[in-house]
């Protein structure tokens, strides 16, 4: 190899290699037994430790660290139940917008979810509302009888000033779901008189 | 692979029509057929689908062959690289500058993950389809030189057309890379493009399964010579694998069974080359044996222990074993570009040739 200018470089990445393979195998010894797996089983399985010493943080956090390196569903889904019981609502959003933004999910329970995020997100601003009733008209466009995503839709309407689009969602949010007082509430709002 | 499109200069047709259609085999037809021309998968699609996307092995199962097919056909690059007689000579930067950029490269998307995590995971996921469509393509041309069919230019690009149409449908579909890396989230919310994409994906599906067929008949009817079919099988298989498999979590399978493709051309390669060599003293076995030993102790050390290092430098678990996986595949791809050329001073030529059909 006397003929290559790569000839230096070659050799610090073989004892760069060799370095971190040893460092790797000292590691390794630790867990043996442990079978050759798939990668994404792997981070999962590490996520899943996590989760059942009931540390829902450090799970939420490596759940979200693969799910910007990885969108995909299966750990966004999951992303979103951890972050939940970590009461990581940023995260929870974070996944739920990825979900729906990119249409990787047809679950109306998605989109209806992130619409009571962001509805119930203490910083809202007016200029939150179209995006919270446009998700909410996609919940609605794939399952036209839930009533909590009627009445949450006839929120973000009454919050706009869309008085009555936002009774007739009550009305229809009463109709599939009597005893939801909070659309019996808003109903009331918008009968009266502004 | 697709370089080895360079080999498919003209050759005179000296085989009958039928061992001519059937392709002129490596080893033998149920090998052939079975393992390099995807046969096996096609056989375990089957299975897959007609029990719903249910798992044909026991879950606990799939880590092991993951290990044996995909693990190792990684890192046979790597050994086939390393092992190939000249190849520091030949091809100094991927022999000896590449590994260490490569470390750099995996060292700084590790310590950037949150930013450039992302786009290296999507490069590879892009790159994936490209490179088993390369594969297709260039396994095509070999079996096509091999078995006395002289393609033409013109259906040389055709046939490059009908491989890469499952990547073109990858790239468009999939959903966290292609056009789904490159372009805007908001793109992919229009509902006004819902419609289109769907017709657009049945287009492509139509195109993946029937461009084979048609191309196995344009040959024909252009240049009076039959495309062998195990070159149809490849092309089909590889459609499989993306427009099939898909739905049924099959980007592991797919990965098992370009992993099989893929180990048994290269210790084909790898066996003849050694037995070439003048200094030889073993036998095919030998070599075998050596090579796929050797694949699965660097895929093991590549996928399972690197990852584990880097956890000693205090990165996490997460961002290590994605953005490894991601930097070997990218790695493997690039090394494949040039392992498989054959220039007319390579032995990759030689043994393309060997017992093919001569111009008279």
């Amino acid at each position: 190899m006397a003929f290559s200018p790569y000839k230096g470089i070659y050799w610090l990445g073989v004892a760069l290699f060799a370095a971190l393979l040893v460092a790797g195998v000292v590691l390794s010894i630790g867990q043996s037994g442990h079978p050759p797996d798939l990668t994404t089983n792997f981070v999962l399985d590490a996520i899943d430790d996590g989760v059942a010493r009931g540390d829902f943080t450090e799970a939420t956090a490596r759940l979200r660290m693969a799910a910007v390196i990885h969108p995909q569903p299966p750990l966004l889904v999951k992303l979103v139940e951890v972050a939940e019981k970590a009461g990581d609502r940023e995260s929870q959003v974070f996944a739920l917008r990825k979900l729906t933004s990119m249409r990787l999910t047809e679950d109306p329970q998605a989109y209806l979810k992130l619409a009571s995020l962001l509805l119930t997100d203490p910083a809202r601003t007016a200029a939150d509302l179209p995006e919270i009733e446009d998700l909410l008209r996609e919940s609605l466009g794939r399952n036209p009888r839930n009533a909590m995503a009627h009445n949450n839709l006839a929120v973000a309407l009454l919050y706009q000033g869309k008085r009555e689009e936002a009774a007739r969602h009550f009305a229809e949010a009463l109709r599939l779901d009597p005893s939801l007082d909070s659309a019996r509430r808003g109903l009331e709002q918008t009968r009266r008189p502004s | 692979m697709s370089r080895a499109a360079t080999a498919s200069q003209a050759a005179a047709v000296s085989l009958p029509p039928g061992a001519a259609l059937r392709g002129k085999m490596f080893v033998n037809p149920l090998f052939d057929y079975m393992l390099i021309g995807g046969g096996f998968s096609l056989v375990v699609s089957a299975a897959l689908i007609a029990r719903g996307g249910a798992s044909i092995v026991s879950t606990g199962l799939i880590p092991y062959i993951v290990f044996v097919s995909t693990m190792a056909h990684f890192a046979s690059s790597t050994v086939r690289l390393y092992s190939k007689p000249g190849a520091f000579r030949s091809l100094p930067f991927l022999t000896m500058g590449l590994p260490l950029v490569s470390l750099v490269v995996l060292l700084v998307a590790i310590r950037f993950a949150g930013q450039l995590g992302p786009h290296m995971q999507s490069l590879y996921l892009t790159w994936s389809p490209y490179h088993y469509a390369a594969q297709a393509y260039g396994l095509a041309v070999m079996y096509s030189y091999r078995s006395g069919c002289a393609l033409s230019p013109t259906n040389k690009k055709l046939l490059w057309w009908v491989a890469m149409s499952p990547f073109f449908y990858a790239f468009l579909f999939s959903s966290s890379s292609g056009a789904r890396w490159l372009l805007p989230d908001a793109w992919f919310a229009n509902a006004g493009l819902v419609q289109p994409m769907a017709a657009l994906q049945w287009v492509l599906r139509i195109v993946v399964f029937s461009s084979p067929l048609v191309f196995l008949v344009r040959v024909w009817q252009s240049d009076r010579s039959w495309f062998p079919v195990i070159g149809v099988v490849l092309l089909f298989s590889n459609g499989i694998w993306w427009l099939v498999l898909s739905p049924l979590d099959a980007f592991v399978w797919a990965t098992i069974f370009h992993g099989i493709q893929y180990m048994a051309i290269v210790i084909i390669f790898h066996m003849r080359e050694q037995m070439l060599q003048p200094q030889n003293t073993r036998g095919p076995v030998f070599h075998a044996v050596k090579f796929y030993g050797l694949s699965l102790v660097l895929g093991y050390g590549l996928f399972r222990v690197l990852p584990l290092a880097f956890t000693t430098v205090g990165f996490d678990l997460v961002e290590t074993f994605f953005l490894v996986t991601a930097a070997i595949n990218i790695h493997h791809f690039v090394v494949d570009a040039f392992i498989w050329r054959l220039k007319p001073t390579d032995g990759n030529r030689a043994i393309v040739r060997e017992g093919s059909p001569v111009a008279a």
